[in-house]
């Protein structure tokens, strides 16, 4: 017994030791640095201070800055959710296109975000693709505002998350059984019927996990704002890397991680309690 | 169980002293070239050709990092990972680092081309003494336009103009655009009282629905046409200016400012000689003089400006005439509480 234990722990260590210094401790580090004292110009005083938490806590700013980002990362991941599932849903019945298809949602991946959304750049702006199309045709006479506002700053996370939407979703509904379909099917049940109480329950942990690798790195990405709005906007991956990299103030940055990530997990368990209980009623 | 914690420690602790290794590169500080050097410089501000001739002429491999703001260049300085040879911060910069004891004292036997810096440029009140510090590069923060968009000669009070609006775009840096701010109002910017940054603030504020974006480097929008007027470093705008004839630039009525960024060697460099040998082939004129055309920024080389045509030595943005020189303002640093006020009072501007 306590060699399996011995055995499945060194088994396991390689993939521990990864938590344990890429995820355990650097949480650490931050949370220790965001009870240090700031030296002023940036230098890290190794004495207790909540003068961090208090400056955010106390400007209203930075926590509408953490709900403003909530909010747009949570409409972008709901948006990718109805996009991804249909798109998934056939990808998974489409045979022998299958692979090449899933090929397809996985290319742009290979290519940086950056460099993909300096394309949305080329079609959107003022002097862009879409606008002098438009013109062109006469729809318009002066081209429309289509970066610098929440609505592309949402577009670019859809585009930007919808493959981790689509890939969680897409497995679940390929492992689904066929034979549940076919005792609904026998039952008497319309596709209607079988899709709302067969289907869509048992991909329910896609469509979680989907939800979950869509919505956190949503709610923390900062390329976004900065390409499509121009820094006009602001979400709270760019107040955190602003205090690192331009106020130096590392003490404000991790005391808005710690609470970023207090905040999301907190939101994520939400969605999870809120969800699971309607997950209930659809197998009533 | 207690047995697997203690080989799963020490593992960690395995990987921890591997980790915390150094890789002597060798070289010293006595004449002997190390095989690499360190650079950590602001980005598109060193070309690839000059770092390639050194190598071919030196045999010493540089490499070259990049950073976009003085504070992230200190940031990763502080944290230790990489240990720079080279850094390159703005002159107000230079004298923190001066104060808090980071960076060693130059060899000027080892850097005989100091002498071809102009007059002016040595011993600069940020380091009396030439002790720890040669010039890079200099150059001003003023407007660049369009002169089919905009008529006459702008000031920063233009940048409010509704008829430009979704046209401009101010500096993406609460210091810089606060300053210009600060300026327009006859403010003063190296000394803004607590007051002044709250009316700073409600100007920028007005500002903020007028801007096509906040940009640090907005040569690709004014080229393109879709910025007409920019509050940005004279730099940007000689690179606009080069594929952009329309595009020009000018220091404005209520100043403008000026910055000048130095070489120095930090006191975590192992390869103090080598460093000193690469600032000398930098301020060779030819070397000097290429560093310029690359990046159209001022060139403080008086060998490099002897090599110049004279169109480029009259360029407006990288040589404004004497009288615009004259009235514009060098940056200084600010105690931390007016730093941290500024920071504070910018994000508010664009959460709001």
């Amino acid at each position: 017994m306590i060699k399996n234990i011995r055995l499945a722990y060194s088994m396991l260590s390689p993939s521990l030791i990864w938590l344990l210094l890429f995820l355990i401790v650097p949480i650490v580090m931050v949370t220790v640095i965001s009870f240090t004292t700031n030296e002023g110009y940036g230098g890290i005083i190794y004495e207790f201070s909540t003068e961090a938490y208090e400056t955010a806590f106390l400007s209203s700013m930075y926590l509408k800055v953490i709900w403003n980002s909530i909010v747009w990362a949570f409409i972008a991941t709901i948006i990718c959710l109805f996009l991804a599932y249909p798109f998934a849903y056939f990808i998974a019945h489409a045979g022998k296109w299958k692979n090449l298809l899933i090929l397809l949602v996985m290319i742009p991946f290979w290519t940086n975000l950056l460099v993909r959304l300096y394309a949305w750049i080329i079609l959107l702006n003022g002097e862009g693709v879409i606008n002098n199309f438009l013109m062109d045709l006469g729809l318009i006479s002066d081209p429309l505002t289509l970066m610098y506002t929440p609505a592309s700053v949402i577009l670019g996370m859809v585009y930007g998350f919808l493959p981790f939407m689509i890939l969680p979703i897409y497995s679940s509904i390929e492992q689904l059984d066929k034979t549940y379909l076919e005792a609904a099917e026998d039952l008497g049940a319309n596709p209607m019927k079988t899709f709302f109480t067969v289907t869509l329950p048992l991909t329910f942990p896609g469509i979680l996990a989907g939800f979950i690798i869509t919505f956190v790195p949503a709610v923390s990405v900062f390329v976004v704002t900065d390409l499509l709005t121009g820094s006009k906007l602001v979400m709270v991956g760019n107040v955190i890397r602003d205090a690192f990299l331009i106020e130096m103030n590392w003490q404000l940055g991790s005391a808005l991680s710690i609470l970023l990530m207090v905040l999301v997990l907190l939101s994520v368990l939400v969605f999870m309690k809120f969800t699971s209980s309607k997950d209930k009623n659809f197998l009533v | 169980m207690k047995h697997f914690v203690k080989l799963f420690l020490a593992i960690v602790l395995v990987l921890l002293l591997a980790a915390c290794g150094s890789d002597d590169a060798g070289g010293s500080s006595d004449g002997e070239l190390a095989d690499k050097l360190y650079l950590f410089n602001w980005g598109e501000y060193m070309p690839q050709e000059v770092l390639d001739s050194f190598e071919e002429e030196f045999g010493v491999e540089v490499v070259y990092s990049t950073y976009s703001s003085n504070q992230e260049m200190l940031t990763k300085l502080n944290s230790g990972t990489v240990n720079y040879d080279i850094v390159v911060p703005t002159d107000y910069i230079v004298k923190r680092m001066i104060n808090d004891d980071l960076l060693l004292e130059l060899n000027m036997d080892n850097i005989p081309n100091f002498e071809n810096i102009q007059s002016v440029f040595h011993e600069r009140d940020f380091d009396p003494d030439n002790k720890f510090s040669v010039p890079y590069l200099y150059g001003s923060t003023g407007i660049a336009y369009n002169t089919t968009k905009i008529e006459g000669t702008p000031s920063y009070a233009d940048l409010w103009n509704e008829a430009y609006a979704g046209h401009v775009t101010v500096q993406d840096d609460p210091r810089e655009s606060l300053s210009m701010v600060l300026q327009t109002l006859g403010l003063p910017m190296n000394d803004p009282s607590e007051e002044d940054l709250q009316k700073a603030k409600e100007e920028l504020a007005k500002l903020h629905p007028n801007l096509l974006a906040y940009d640090s480097s907005p040569s690709a929008q004014l080229i393109s046409g879709e910025a007409w007027i920019s509050h940005t470093y004279s730099g940007e705008a000689g690179i606009a200016m080069l594929e952009n004839p329309d595009i020009t630039y000018v220091l404005p009525e209520e100043g403008g400012e000026l910055w000048m960024d130095n070489l120095v060697i930090p006191k975590t460099s192992e390869n103090q000689y080598t460093a000193e040998v690469f600032i000398n082939y930098l301020l060779e004129p030819e070397v000097s003089k290429q560093l310029s055309d690359a990046f159209p920024y001022s060139n403080p080389n008086q060998g490099a400006l002897d090599l110049m045509s004279e169109e480029e030595r009259t360029n407006a943005a990288s040589y404004p005439p004497e009288d615009q020189l004259a009235n514009a303002q060098w940056f200084e640093d600010l105690p931390p509480e007016t730093i941290q006020t500024m920071n504070r009072l910018y994000k508010e501007v664009k959460v709001e």
